[in-house]
């Protein structure tokens, strides 16, 4: 089964579902460092775990064998898709 | 010969653990030159060798982003031939290799000599992961690879061994070439270097790593939506509790033990102004110092538990929500919070805020929430303004009032935070993005250790600021002393009075009089101050406190309007009567800057407000 969906970001994610990070958008270069210190780079696998009480915002995420969190508009910046 | 050793890794691989298990006590903490990072050294013994090690900041590659990290980042690129390092210990988590590869292949690159602790190794193995050593060593140029644990002194000897080996070698010249530090910066570089990483990667692991399960227990119920609040209320609480009534014994005895001084010397030295120099001024100056260190050693004790347990980062998810909106981080709760008991705690708490725009702020504001030090005052002229009644059939009205200055002490902080992130220049961090580091149980002496060195940091570096200004009041107050006849109490002649009275004209729109004004000098010392002050300049004579507070506020009632003490109640909010913050905000940030900033706009909304509010209570009353 092929579902890509090219609109789909971190913000956006059913819970504890694995997705892999295509790209991400619109971040300058201090926080594209950042994103990838975390271990946010394209290719990875990405798993959102839980949502902060109040607001929903921020989201913390599985990477691999760390937990990161990302407000809502960080998380927004990362484009993912399925597992294919 | 000492060996230059200097400790490297990601932020949670176990680096501070490791620097406390290989230097134990032997251990100093200083300032890099110029900013406000620790800069830890220790001191080792090897059988070939002494070393000096050197604890550097969490650093994720070698191209930074904060001011820590780009402290580490200077200290490994400046790092010349023939001075400075021989040799780097990489601290890795073995729970995490990946996130280390990339910072290793980077060292490597530049031609750095280091050994790497593969540190938490116990913790890998019981997951069930296994990793080829050999394998991994050859592929990193066969670097010395150590397991260690270092909460457990594992490994510790081996490490030896392999720095003995490493230091032996001759210094190369660093590899950095002009357009490294640009390349680094290229996804081509990363994507690259990632590549690698995967590559051995594939290699090494020979079984993976299970799910941290007992994380994942943990954070079902810290970051549960119900439980997750609750339990934080209850840390919190807690926290509150030992700051308030925890160190409350503590600080008794201190000033128990300055008292007995102070009357020993009453009883030895005949009457003058010795005399009065080491009571008052020497006694009461150093006592004033010291008497910070329960509070400063006990939050620091729960601060370090807490963070080395990895609680702090979840309290930033928590809280992430209010603070937000003031363009702080989340942890800035527990400088804020630490704050109501005293700043001083409160202000070197702020080291738990990366960001140095985000910890200025805090700093700037933290004075300002009401700590236990204003509550005497509060108490005083509370008890001369507010008749004792009930209002809404249940709440008492001086305790109502009681609670409004609490609460418009912290409205008014958080407008002047949002108005300091408009006007501190330099970019604060504009991300949250962080690691959720996995709990695990902190060594119960590095957590000793750490908040006893923090106590002695806060003695050496702000002790003395604090104490200069304590001898200088007192002079204030004593000089010139009272003439023969006086009819009068001798502060009323002294300096003190006169600066008071010549200020009369500026705090009179304020409805103080000079006796206030007078009383306001002595308690730059310390805010509880002036309702001893106010007792001697309007020559009250009475050892107990409660009693005094009674007795004064009935004569104050009788001698000042309601106005003039609502705004005197109001100046207690905002002005920074209190030296020793001046004192620990100098030692924080590195300079007189801040604190005269400080100084300055916490004395124009003193003034502001009290005007305001005499003003609108003259029309009232």
């Amino acid at each position: 089964m092929f579902v890509i969906s090219n609109n789909m970001n971190l913000s956006q994610l059913i819970k504890n579902r694995t997705y892999i990070v295509s790209k991400i958008n619109d971040a300058d270069e201090s926080l594209l460092k950042r994103y990838f210190q975390l271990g946010i780079v394209p290719g990875v696998e990405i798993i959102l775990k839980r949502k902060a009480p109040i607001f929903r915002d921020p989201i913390v995420f599985q990477i691999e064998n760390s937990q990161v969190i990302l407000t809502k508009k960080e998380a927004s910046l990362v484009e993912v898709h399925e597992e294919m | 010969m000492v060996v230059e050793v200097a400790l490297v890794g990601l932020p949670n691989s176990g680096k501070s653990a490791l620097f406390n298990a290989l230097t134990g006590s032997k251990q100093r903490v200083a300032n890099f030159p110029g900013i406000t990072v620790d800069r830890k050294t220790g001191s080792r013994k090897t059988k070939n060798n002494e070393l000096k090690i050197v604890d550097l900041p969490g650093i994720y590659t070698l191209d930074a982003n904060s001011l820590d990290e780009r402290v580490t980042r200077d200290y490994i690129l400046n790092n010349k031939k023939d001075q400075g390092t021989i040799a780097f210990i990489l601290v890795v988590d073995a729970t995490n290799i990946k996130k280390s590869l990339f910072l290793i292949e980077q060292m490597r690159e530049i031609g750095l000599h280091f050994v790497v602790a593969l540190n938490m190794i116990d913790l890998s193995e019981q997951r069930g992961q296994k990793i080829d050593l050999e394998t991994l060593s050859n592929h990193l140029g066969g670097v010395a690879i150590i397991p260690t644990v270092a909460v457990e002194d594992e490994g510790l000897d081996q490490l030896d061994e392999a720095l003995d080996q490493i230091v032996t070698k001759p210094k190369t010249t660093l590899n950095i070439s002009q357009t490294f530090l640009q390349d680094i910066k290229k996804p081509e570089y990363v994507k690259d270097k990632l590549d690698q990483v995967n590559f051995i990667l594939n290699k090494i692991i020979k079984s993976k790593i299970e799910k941290d399960t007992f994380t994942e227990k943990m954070d079902s119920i810290v970051l549960h939506p119900v439980l997750g609040l609750l339990t934080m209320m209850v840390i919190f609480i807690g926290l509150f509790q030992v700051l308030f009534v925890g160190a409350d014994p503590f600080i008794g005895w201190i000033e128990a033990l300055f008292e007995l001084l102070a009357q020993g010397i009453n009883t030895i030295l005949p009457d003058g102004y010795l005399k009065s120099l080491l009571i008052d001024g020497v006694i009461a100056g150093v006592g004033g110092v010291v008497v910070f260190l329960p509070h400063i050693v006990f939050l620091f004790i729960i601060i370090h538990f807490l963070e080395d347990f990895g609680y702090l980062g979840r309290a930033a998810f928590l809280l992430d929500f209010i603070m937000r909106k003031l363009g702080l981080p989340g942890k800035a709760v527990v400088p804020l919070l630490s704050s109501h008991a005293c700043a001083i705690p409160g202000i070197m708490a702020t080291r738990i805020i990366e960001d140095r725009k985000q910890r200025l702020i805090t700093t700037l504001i933290s004075p300002l929430m009401a700590c236990s030090a204003r509550l005497p005052v509060y108490t005083l002229l509370i008890a001369a303004i507010i008749p004792n009644k009930t209002v809404m059939g249940f709440l008492g009205l001086p305790g109502l009032v009681m609670f409004s200055l609490y609460a418009f002490a912290i409205i008014v902080s958080f407008i002047v935070a949002f108005i300091s992130r408009k006007m501190i220049t330099g970019a604060s961090a504009s991300y949250l993005m962080m690691e959720l580091p996995p709990y695990r149980m902190p060594r119960l002496i590095n957590v000793l250790r750490g908040s006893w060195q923090k106590g002695a940091l806060f003695l050496k570096k702000a002790g003395t600021v604090i104490f200069t200004l304590s001898i200088l009041i007192w002079g204030l107050v004593t000089f010139p002393g009272a003439p023969e006849n006086a009819d009068q109490p001798a502060i009323n002649y002294s300096a003190a009075a006169r600066i008071g009275k010549a200020f009369e004209p500026v705090f009179k729109p304020l409805g103080f009089d000079w006796k206030m004004t007078t009383a306001l000098i002595p308690s730059f010392a310390a805010r509880e101050i002036l309702v001893s002050a106010m007792g001697t300049v309007m020559a009250v004579d009475e050892e107990d406190e409660d009693k005094l507070i009674e007795d004064l506020s009935v004569l104050m009632k009788n001698e000042y309007s309601v106005a003039s003490l609502l705004a005197l109640l109001v100046w207690f909010i905002f002005s920074p009567q209190c030296i020793a913050t001046f004192g620990v905000m100098k030692k924080e940030t590195g300079g007189y800057k801040i604190p005269i900033i400080f100084g300055a706009y916490t004395l124009s909304l003193a003034y502001f407000f009290s005007f305001v509010t005499y003003i609108t209570a003259s029309s009232i009353f």
